[in-house]
């Protein structure tokens, strides 16, 4: 298969998928776009096997990298500073407090998740293919 | 202090008649990345530089020079 070929065929399960979460959705049905996505995700690896240029490489990793840390950051410190703002607001309404606690929580959650795995990679350090 | 990444690999896709993408095919990454490390601006890893230079049959230290910036 060529990456032109797996490129079109990615572009369609987007679209595919999309389309099923949101009919899925407004049923109210919850097992079906479960079910699509992991349809969806081992169709693309199947795919991916199958194609004989290169799809990434080193360079993309890296970026990857960068892009996820940058990421990390920028979501802890926003989530952080509107979890204040949220908190500070909840007098005027009980809504602000559960979605500062949320923020709070759900950037406390990614910042556990990525040193949990920035340990492991440290500990099983270097172990790339490049 | 900061050191800059001058690479010769262009020089010597010109001496072989080499493309860049028969380089990338050769190295197994993608044609950007040629293009990337070819204009200094991204550092590969040992690995591909030492791929890159098997592919013109040249040491490492011939193809990617480090030199202080000013």
């Amino acid at each position: 298969m060529s990456k032109k070929t797996f490129e079109r065929l990615r572009m369609v399960i987007a679209v595919a998928l999309a389309g099923i979460v949101s009919i899925s959705v407004v049923q109210q049905n919850f097992i079906i776009p479960i079910a699509a996505a992991v349809t969806a995700v081992v169709i693309m690896l199947g795919a991916r096997k199958r194609v004989s240029e290169v799809i990434d490489d080193e360079r993309d990793y890296k970026n990857a990298g960068d892009a996820a840390r940058w990421t990390i950051s920028i979501f802890a410190i926003g989530s952080a500073i509107m979890a204040m703002v949220f908190m500070a607001l909840r007098a005027s309404n009980s809504v602000f407090e559960i979605l500062g606690q949320t923020l709070a929580y759900s950037a406390c959650f990614v910042m556990l998740l990525q040193s949990a795995l920035f340990s492991w990679f440290q500990k099983n350090g270097g172990k790339t293919d490049n | 202090m900061a050191e800059k990444l001058i690479t010769r690999i262009k020089e010597y896709r010109a001496k072989t008649d080499m493309t860049q993408e028969r380089l990338a095919q050769l190295v197994g990454v993608r044609r950007e990345t040629i293009v990337f490390v070819e204009q200094g601006k991204y550092v590969p890893s040992l690995r591909l530089a030492n791929d890159i230079a098997k592919a013109f049959g040249v040491p490492i230290e011939e193809l990617f020079i480090f030199k202080k910036a000013d």
